[in-house]
């Protein structure tokens, strides 16, 4: 092997391929580099919220409207929902009513609850992990990049997390899931409906409403 | 690809020509919908009937040890695909990693059952030819879904058959194994990735009021970050793995000319 290739590109992967043979397994752990800004706290907001919502939500003895409540709890403590909202509604959001918008954000936040709390319950991994943030001291908003462990050995799923500062507080507006934001795919599928429905809100809603209640059916069904 | 062809021009006549209206407008445009919505409600359907059901069988049959060595196997055989792309792409340092895994997953690693690779620490890389193409600067063309196959972008087909045809695994399972020999790996590709997506494809769909826009544009943001392996360029105004601002974000929609406010938009911060 020696002779087709030149050494620089062979050494670094003899000394990994016998770094393998080695049984180098037990050696290696998860990388976690701290944060390089000095400002810790968005990064330590989002490791806490992580851990929370595991110690709250993938407790096996809760029933599964008690860990929906717990979610409801944590998604109004922790997320800018309303921010969230006025976003996922792209260029029709100006012109819905603000009992439109109090109708929507109580139904997007149902849907929201209604499809990702149940996901903590069979959640047996390995937690969270902080990997690093992103963004200048001063912004307005900061990216905080961390992966989740699943329970059956597949890969970490890399989550980033964006998130608002308001002087000494901090509001989740956007998660990333292996680089898709849900906020806007939640965009495109809210504003591809209103294209359909030439805009209308009140179409939007009801098709919302009928949502929640099917979502609601199929969760007592199971 | 005639047809295609006159799709795309024609999908392009309403352009705009804000910068940022251009930008959403990029972001979102889908000339062949008509086409890809009914091709998606097929998908829809056939993974309803066949594929879902498989998935829920194999997980429920196969021994998550056993699922874990094929999920290796069939990314082993894409390593050699990832090796020439990432050289394309000039990440030396990726075709390194993902040679060194590809002898010591197939060496030491039973064929590439066993991830030896990544217990050494060796990160994995996944490179394709669309990848490539989008680094050198081509474009990424109509979004496209096809029959069983699903959703993507028409450089990313592209790459994908030419990289299925020049794939040293591929020609080898091709000699070997024949035409059974590569139903086998899609087949056994299409089971792996299902299965370990039950949960998500199943929750997105059931709380999507639009699954084909969600789909839509999920894929979009994984392709980039995956042509930008994770890293977002700086100043670059298309879409992707960026902050959103949503100080002004109903600003950022494409309205048409005839439409906006005759003294400039009133959203400024």
């Amino acid at each position: 092997m020696d002779r087709c290739m030149n050494n620089n590109f062979l050494r670094p992967v003899t000394r990994r391929v016998i770094i393998a043979f080695l049984g180098a397994a037990v050696f290696w752990r998860p990388q976690i580099s701290s944060p390089t800004l000095a400002d810790e706290t968005v990064a330590k907001f989002v490791g806490n919220l992580g851990d929370k919502a595991i110690l709250q939500l993938a407790d096996p003895a809760i029933s599964s409207s008690e860990r929906e409540e717990r979610f409801r709890t944590l998604l109004n403590e922790n997320f800018d929902v309303t921010r969230i909202c006025r976003f996922v509604l792209g260029r029709y959001a100006r012109n819905v009513g603000a009992d439109e918008m109090a109708e929507f954000r109580r139904l997007y936040e149902d849907v929201a609850v209604l499809t990702y709390a149940h996901l903590f319950a069979s959640y047996g991994g390995e937690g969270f992990k902080v990997k690093r943030e992103v963004g200048d001291p001063g912004d307005r908003y900061k990216m905080v990049l961390t992966e989740v462990q699943p329970a059956n050995g597949r890969p970490a799923i890399k989550l980033d997390w964006q998130i608002k500062i308001d002087g000494s507080s901090y509001s989740v507006v956007d998660i990333r899931v292996e680089g898709a934001s849900m906020a806007i795919t939640q965009r495109e599928e809210y504003t591809a409906v209103l294209d359909k429905n030439g805009g209308d809100i009140k179409d939007l809603l009801a098709q919302l409403r009928s949502k929640v209640e099917k979502l609601r059916a199929d969760r007592t069904n199971s | 690809m005639a047809l295609v062809a006159t799709l795309l021009l024609g999908g392009c006549a309403t352009r705009p020509t804000d910068p940022e209206e251009l930008a959403y407008y990029i972001e979102t445009r889908d000339p062949l919908e008509p086409f890809n919505r009914a091709v998606f409600q097929f998908n829809e359907v056939t993974d309803k009937v066949v594929l879902r059901p498989l998935a829920i069988g194999y997980r429920a049959i196969v021994p998550s040890g056993i699922r874990a060595g094929i999920h290796n196997f069939l990314n082993n055989l894409k390593s050699p695909t990832t090796i020439i792309n990432a050289l394309l792409q000039g990440e030396g340092e990726r075709a390194r990693d993902t040679f060194g895994r590809f002898l010591t997953n197939t060496i030491l690693g039973l064929g590439g059952f066993i991830d030896i690779a990544s217990d050494a620490g060796i990160p994995q890389h996944y490179e394709d030819l669309g990848q490539t193409l989008a680094i050198w600067g081509v474009k990424p063309g109509p979004y496209l879904v096809m029959p069983i196959l699903g959703p993507a972008d028409l450089r990313h087909w592209v790459g994908y058959s030419v990289d299925g045809a020049i794939s040293p695994t591929g020609y080898y399972i091709r000699r070997e194994y024949g035409m059974e020999g590569v139903g086998v790996q899609a087949g056994l590709s299409a089971l792996d990735w299902r299965s370990a997506n039950l949960e998500t494809v199943d929750d997105l769909r059931k709380s999507s009021l639009d699954f084909y826009a969600t789909v839509r544009s999920a894929y979009r943001q994984r392709r980039q970050h995956e042509i930008w392996n994770g890293e977002q360029p700086k100043g670059d105004s298309f879409g992707g793995p960026e902050m959103i601002d949503f100080d002004k974000m109903d600003m950022d929609m494409e309205l048409p000319p005839e439409e906006a406010p005759e003294n400039g938009p009133v959203y400024e911060q």
